[in-house]
């Protein structure tokens, strides 16, 4: 049993996934080593914030910030100052005043946007100033940063994975693995189809009709060239089958040469043993032969026989067999006919091998064939029955039971499955409660007409 | 009885043909499709064996010519066993039909078969064992001893005869037995069967009726069992 493997959808589609993982990851490093190497970067991005923010909680006239644009300033008064200046550079409201150095009012009142880092007394102070464009009164903005304890360095750092990551490379990636995927599925098909022509083709026969779609080139390359060694393998077979079927139809005019002259031999059990022995030769050459035509059966699957006269042709045949062994045999049947899909040579071969085998080996009893009401044929002899353990092994060619008779090839009840599987039927064997074997030929039946 | 053996293997050819002598038959031998087209048309035969893969073409193919010329029964003899050629060669004209190899009892008997065969060249004495009838006079004899048998047991005992060693089907002996206006209850046929199978243990004809049950019947020698 050939271990389940994923489907080639599902690896690309892995891989596809570990991809775009990969690519987040170098995205994070990326901008991860941009600011973790660039301070400066990153506090322009918590001034450009803080700046945002203030300027969004201004209100009233003149302007303030509300309580909630100064709950960072009151929460850390050592740490984060502010103050508005209006055109003249007087100061309107202020928040940690401590904190901010006297040198921001004297700033140039041109200057719109300025940031600078001072040395003072509590150690780096970072300052800024930013000029409200969307006000009419020229408003000034002066951030103080002493210290960070409320990390804004570190949201900062954050606010930029998400603005340069997530927000535009997610997206990308989730629609990216979406639709390649749906493209693999799709481009994938031909595949499948090829899969499904390939899993129709059968030994033996010509390889089946392609998908009337066209192919894509990779996919009829594979196509054409299995198609090539299916041709090669069908024309080696079909020699191999040729030579032996040629070779056993060979032999059969050296043994009809043989049993014409034993003819000329005077009575007596040298001539019985010999003539036994010309006709277990000549069972084994319609055997092998039987064998060859088995795997290239030249029938058509739609071609539906009625399984009855075909069954009483072989007992009328092997009754003569049946009489001189000292075997009563007898058939049964349904008065009306029981079709059946099969091939009528490989029928009658392989009821006349199950049947020759219940003469040969049937013991005393009466050998009975029956037809139906299933399409199937039932041989039932009432001889020693299945060899221990053998129920399996019979179908083996060349197995034959220990105390099997002489004469035999082993080769029949493996000729009977290989012409029942050849026609899609069956074998089966039972042992019956009251001794003996039953075996059952089972075919597919015809569909109603 | 000349028979004529169309066949292009020496050895074979000459092996039946000692077999068929030992029977009793004059036998003539063409080697091809040539040869026996000549003899068939110069001579008169009682029966062709024929071979179908001969040298210069199927054998098949001189089936028409014999049965439009003169309708001489012929048996097909060949290594084909597929049932389509055994088709071909019955439908094509053949009187039967003989896969090789086979033995030459079998070949002995299947030819006096057809040879006894109504409105062919039949003979009017059949004998099986000691069992003898008389198809003209329409009397049987075992061991010389007179049996008396009525007209329909008489009429199952030929057809068993005429292919004695071999099934007759149920089927067939119904059509020839029974008339078509007849009214055949269904189990006429085994109490005639059974009658005559009285009549002849009683005479010991060293024949017995063997009952192939669902198929018909056989005559078998008891000697051969």
């Amino acid at each position: 049993m050939i271990k389940s493997q994923p489907t080639l959808t599902h690896i690309l589609t892995r891989r596809l996934v570990w991809l775009a993982f990969g690519a987040v990851i170098v995205n994070v490093l990326a901008v991860g080593i941009y600011y973790g190497t660039d301070e400066r970067a990153l506090e322009s991005e918590v001034i450009e914030l803080q700046m945002e923010r203030l300027s969004e909680s201004l209100e009233g006239s003149p302007p303030r910030v509300s309580n909630s644009g100064r709950a960072l300033f009151v929460a850390y008064p050592d740490a984060y100052g502010f103050a508005l200046l209006d055109r003249e550079g007087q100061i309107v409201d202020i928040q940690n005043q401590d904190l901010i150095p006297r040198q921001v009012s004297m700033t140039d009142v041109f200057v719109k946007d300025w940031v600078t880092s001072l040395e003072t007394e509590q150690g780096r102070v970072l300052a800024a100033a930013h000029r409200v464009e969307t006000r009419p009164d020229q408003l000034r903005i002066v951030f103080v940063m002493a210290d960070d304890p409320a990390r804004l360095m570190w949201r900062a750092l954050i606010a930029e994975f998400v603005s340069h990551i997530w927000l535009p490379v997610l997206p990308i990636v989730l629609i990216l693995i979406g639709a390649n995927a749906l493209m693999i599925r799709q481009g994938l098909q031909p595949l499948a189809t090829a899969a499904d022509w390939a899993r129709s083709i059968r030994p033996g026969r010509p390889s089946p009709d392609l998908p009337d779609d066209p192919l894509p080139a990779e996919v009829q390359a594979l196509v054409a060239a299995t198609q090539r060694s299916l041709e090669r393998v069908n024309a080696a077979l079909a020699a191999e089958q040729r030579h032996a079927a040629e070779a056993a139809h060979a032999l059969r005019t050296p043994v009809a040469v043989l049993m014409a002259r034993l003819d000329a031999l005077p009575p007596g059990e040298m001539k019985d043993r010999l003539r036994d022995d010309l006709n277990a030769l000549s069972r084994t050459i319609r055997q092998v032969l039987a064998c060859a035509r088995a795997d290239v059966l030249d029938w058509d699957d739609d071609h539906a026989i009625d399984l009855l006269p075909v069954a009483e042709r072989v007992v009328a045949t092997t009754a003569p067999l049946a009489y001189e062994r000292g075997l009563e045999i007898c058939f049964s049947g349904p008065p009306t006919p029981v079709l059946a899909l099969a091939d009528e040579d490989a029928v009658e071969v392989a009821l006349l091998n199950l049947v020759e085998n219940a003469i040969f080996h049937g013991g005393q009893g009466p050998v009975e064939v029956s037809v139906g009401p299933g399409p199937e044929i039932r041989i039932r002899d009432h001889g020693p029955g299945l060899p221990a353990g053998g129920k399996r092994r019979i179908f083996e060619p060349f197995w034959r039971a220990e105390h099997a008779p002489p004469g035999g090839t082993g080769l029949g009840l493996a000729i009977v499955e290989r012409l029942q599987n050849a026609q899609s039927g069956a074998i089966d064997v039972r042992a019956p409660d009251d001794g003996g074997a039953e075996f059952i030929l089972r075919y597919r039946p015809a569909p109603a007409p | 009885m000349r028979i004529l053996l169309v066949e292009d293997h020496p050895p074979l050819a000459e092996a039946v043909m000692d077999a068929l002598h030992r029977a009793g038959f004059v036998v003539d031998h063409a080697r091809s499709l040539a040869d026996a087209t000549t003899m068939t048309a110069t001579a008169d035969y009682a029966l062709v064996l024929l071979d179908l893969g001969l040298p210069d073409g199927d054998g098949l193919r001189l089936l028409p010519k014999l049965r439009r010329k003169n309708k001489v029964p012929v048996i097909v003899l060949t290594a084909r066993d597929q049932i389509a050629d055994r088709l071909a060669g019955l439908d094509g004209g053949a009187d039967d039909y003989v896969v090789k190899p086979v033995e030459m009892s079998e070949l002995v008997a299947r030819c006096r078969a057809v040879l006894r065969r109504p409105g062919e060249r039949s003979e009017s004495v059949i004998e099986i064992g000691s069992l003898r009838l008389d198809t003209v006079s329409r009397g049987v004899t075992a061991n010389g001893e007179q049996v008396r048998l009525s007209r329909r047991e008489l009429a199952v005992l030929e057809l068993l005869m005429r292919s004695a060693g071999r099934v007759v089907s149920r089927r067939l002996l119904e059509e020839s037995v029974y008339g078509f206006e007849d009214e055949v209850s269904p189990n006429a046929l085994e109490a005639a069967v059974s009658r005559l199978r009285k009549a002849l243990d009683a005479v010991d004809g060293r024949a017995a009726i063997v009952t192939v049950r669902g198929v018909g019947w056989m005559l078998a020698r008891k000697d051969e069992a």
